[in-house]
């Protein structure tokens, strides 16, 4: 039976910094044809994500038929990096003003903060996004020549490059548009859960940079693990768009949000971000998740102990993860 | 007539195959031609050598076995020309197909892909057996040339679906030129193999237009080319030509496929789009008539390798979920008359 490494991600406590995006990035795709990709982003929410529009990109599975999906496009959907006119803007007196050398109309992060919601009840939060090392992985499924497979120990979900021949039936088959394109080597590539960290006892750069100590990383069999406790024991964290079908082994600990001003600018008992919008991207279980948050900051703002509340507050960024293999040890952290 | 008196020649002169030339039968049914041998290989495809070799017409067919394929869209085959030059063990091929527009490798986009071109070569077995036409089969390995526009060339092998591999050494020269909504393309390299006086040869091309790559292309039928000049084993000759005529009745075959229903499994012209099995409508114009035979008297003995194809669910089962059918010598016959009118 294969283990499932996993991660549990609080969004009540990513504030967007986008560390653990540069931390992934100066790791692993910073060059090459990677200029582009982001094995993990943050994307503000509501907004359209990235790559633009994924969501409604297709792919995933219906029943257990592949759904048909769209490549999503350089330019237009992923965005292009563009060059800065350092060398006149920097160095010189009266420079002429940084700005891009190409007109820009997208990135990464195009939207941020942007929201939805009119003041004063505006609304945004954010949503870090990487490969789910999902347990039936659509990439997986629609290559013809079983170029990706799930590793038996951890459940990490890889693209054997040697195999790969840049068909990519697998990008159009991630629902979550996480695997991309290479277009100078001609390949996919994609999140690979820093599996040479991981095997050394080291969390992956964008769990262990998390400034917000957002991130939890454990297997999901190891009942001491954050992940058992948080997915299972206590169900609060839920998979992102579970109706895709792939089952995912990222979580999220969805976000409270402080409450609706009414006409007369009191404070209503509604939160400002909608539980049907939540709803879309977390199931409908994500109402009681909430309720249950909530009981629990009750709970400790009334003296009472919260051992869940003390989980996703973190006191030691060590015991946010567990990385043994034999699920014996604590961790290397 | 023709067919049948080159038959009986052959028949006379068993073990003796220089005495007439067997595949004169295999020429006259559009199955084998000729290289024209030069002192050098072209690469340019305007060059005037070309005009020395003769010109090959085939038909590139839709793929319709695997999914996603061409088949599924409406795909209409294409006419193609192929030109073959010999030099000692080298080879040039150019090739001629019609494609309205240009699409090459682009470094700056995910979501396009190049116009390509494969040659796919086989050298026949003993018993003059050629592989199966997809990627040959696991005992009956192809060689591969790869172009596309825009890429650097490759050289590859396979020996089933998904088994292609990059193999070393030199790799094939290529040379291309669109005009006036043509490909021209020219491939040339040494001969893979230990390819005797006799090889066979089939194309596929690829349009980036429809997101072509994969089982997204046409491709035609075996074609042996002969090098002018060299001996054959006069058993593999005999083989080959047995494989490629069918002297049997097309429309008994068809009246046999109705009694055996055949189109209960298969996509047959006019029926049902059923997919337990391949689709055959186009299947005249896309196998080899002896791999028609083969697939017809015993099915397991090769198995397209799809799992849905096999019993089970499960190419590890190894059986086909076709019948082994009691037929007789002449009922195949017929049958595969009836197949290779298909196209
Ligand atoms: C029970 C279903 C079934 C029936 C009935 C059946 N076939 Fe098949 N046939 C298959 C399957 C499945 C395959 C593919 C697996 C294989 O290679 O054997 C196949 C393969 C073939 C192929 C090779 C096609 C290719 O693309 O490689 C031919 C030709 C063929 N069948 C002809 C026939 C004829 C003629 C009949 C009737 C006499 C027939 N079949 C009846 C299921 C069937």
């Amino acid at each position: 039976m294969t283990r499932q490494l996993a991660m549990v991600i609080d969004l009540n406590k990513c504030i967007g910094c986008q560390t653990c995006t540069l931390a992934c990035k100066s790791q692993w795709t910073d060059r090459k044809g990677r200029e582009f990709m982001y094995w993990n982003h943050v994307e503000t929410r509501p907004g359209q994500g990235y790559p633009k529009g994924w969501e409604e990109a297709g792919g995933g599975w219906d029943g257990d038929v592949l759904k048909p999906g769209r490549l999503p496009r350089l330019r237009e959907d992923y965005g292009i990096p563009a060059s800065f006119n350092y060398e006149q803007a920097l160095f010189h007196e009266n420079a002429p003003a940084l700005k891009s050398e190409q007109p820009m109309q997208w990135g990464p992060n195009w939207d941020e903060d942007q929201g939805a919601g009119e003041y004063p009840n505006g609304y945004f939060f954010y949503l870090p996004r990487l490969c789910n090392h999902c347990t039936n992985p659509a990439c997986r499924a629609a290559c013809p020549r079983q170029a990706i497979y799930k590793r038996e120990e951890d459940g990490i979900v890889l693209v054997d490059q040697e195999r790969c021949r840049g068909y990519r039936y697998c990008v159009a088959a991630c629902p979550y548009k996480k695997i991309y394109f290479n277009p100078l080597a001609g390949k996919a590539e994609k999140c690979i859960f820093c599996y040479p960290r991981v095997e050394k006892g080291v969390p992956q750069a964008c769990a262990f940079q998390c400034v917000g100590r957002a991130r939890h990383v454990a297997f999901r069999d190891d009942r001491e693990g954050a992940i058992w406790k948080l997915v299972e024991e206590w169900k609060v964290a839920l998979p992102l768009k579970a109706g895709f079908g792939t089952q995912p082994n990222v979580f999220y600990v969805p976000p409270l949000s402080p409450p609706t001003f009414d006409a007369e600018g009191k404070p209503t008992q509604v939160p400002r971000i909608p539980d049907a919008y939540l709803e879309g991207l977390f199931g409908p279980a994500v109402h009681e998740v909430l309720a249950r948050l909530n009981a629990e900051i009750a709970r400790k703002q009334a003296g009472q102990t919260s051992p869940l509340l003390d989980m996703l507050i973190a006191f030691r960024h060590g015991n946010m993860f567990r990385l043994d293999r034999l699920g014996e040890k604590g961790n290397a952290a | 007539m023709i067919r049948l008196a080159a038959l009986l020649s052959l028949a006379l002169c068993v073990g003796e195959a220089q005495a007439a030339d067997p595949l004169e039968v295999l020429r006259g049914e559009g199955y084998a031609s000729a290289a024209a041998v030069v002192k050098a290989l072209p690469i340019d495809p305007k060059d005037s050598a070309w005009e020395k070799a003769a010109p090959i017409s085939l038909l590139a067919y839709p793929q319709s076995t695997v999914k996603p394929g061409l088949a599924e869209d409406g795909a209409a085959p294409l006419k193609m020309e192929l030109r073959v030059l010999a030099k000692g063990r080298e080879l040039a091929v150019r090739l001629s197909w019609p494609d309205a527009a240009i699409e090459s490798w682009r470094t700056d986009r995910t979501d396009s892909f190049a116009d390509s071109a494969a040659l796919q070569f086989a050298l026949p077995g003993r018993e003059g057996t050629l592989p199966y036409i997809g990627m040959g089969e696991p005992d009956r390995p192809v060689d591969l040339w790869l172009w596309r526009n825009g890429r650097e060339t490759e050289k590859l092998s396979a020996h089933g679906f998904g088994t292609l591999e990059r193999q070393p050494g030199k790799l094939p020269d290529g040379d291309a030129l669109w005009e006036n909504g043509t490909w021209q393309i020219v491939l040339t390299g040494t001969i893979p193999n230990k390819a005797g006086p006799l090889l066979a040869l089939s194309a596929a091309i690829w349009n980036g237009g429809d997101a072509g790559r994969d089982g997204r292309k046409r491709h035609t039928a075996w074609h042996l080319i002969t090098f002018p000049g060299a001996r054959t084993n006069s058993k593999v000759l005999s083989g080959l030509v047995k494989e490629g005529t069918a002297s049997g009745n097309p429309e008994r075959g068809k009246n046999l496929a109705e009694e055996h229903g055949c189109s209960g499994c298969h996509r047959l012209p006019g029926g049902e789009p059923v997919e337990t099995g391949p689709d055959l409508t186009l299947a005249g114009g896309q196998h080899w008539p002896g791999y028609l035979r083969r697939s017809v008297k015993r099915p397991s003995s090769f198995l397209v390798p799809v799992d849905r194809f096999a019993e089970e669910g499960n190419l590890t089962s190894g059986k086909s979920l076709m019948p082994s059918l009691d037929l007789s010598d002449q009922d195949v016959e017929d049958l595969v008359a009836y197949l290779r009118s298909m196209k």
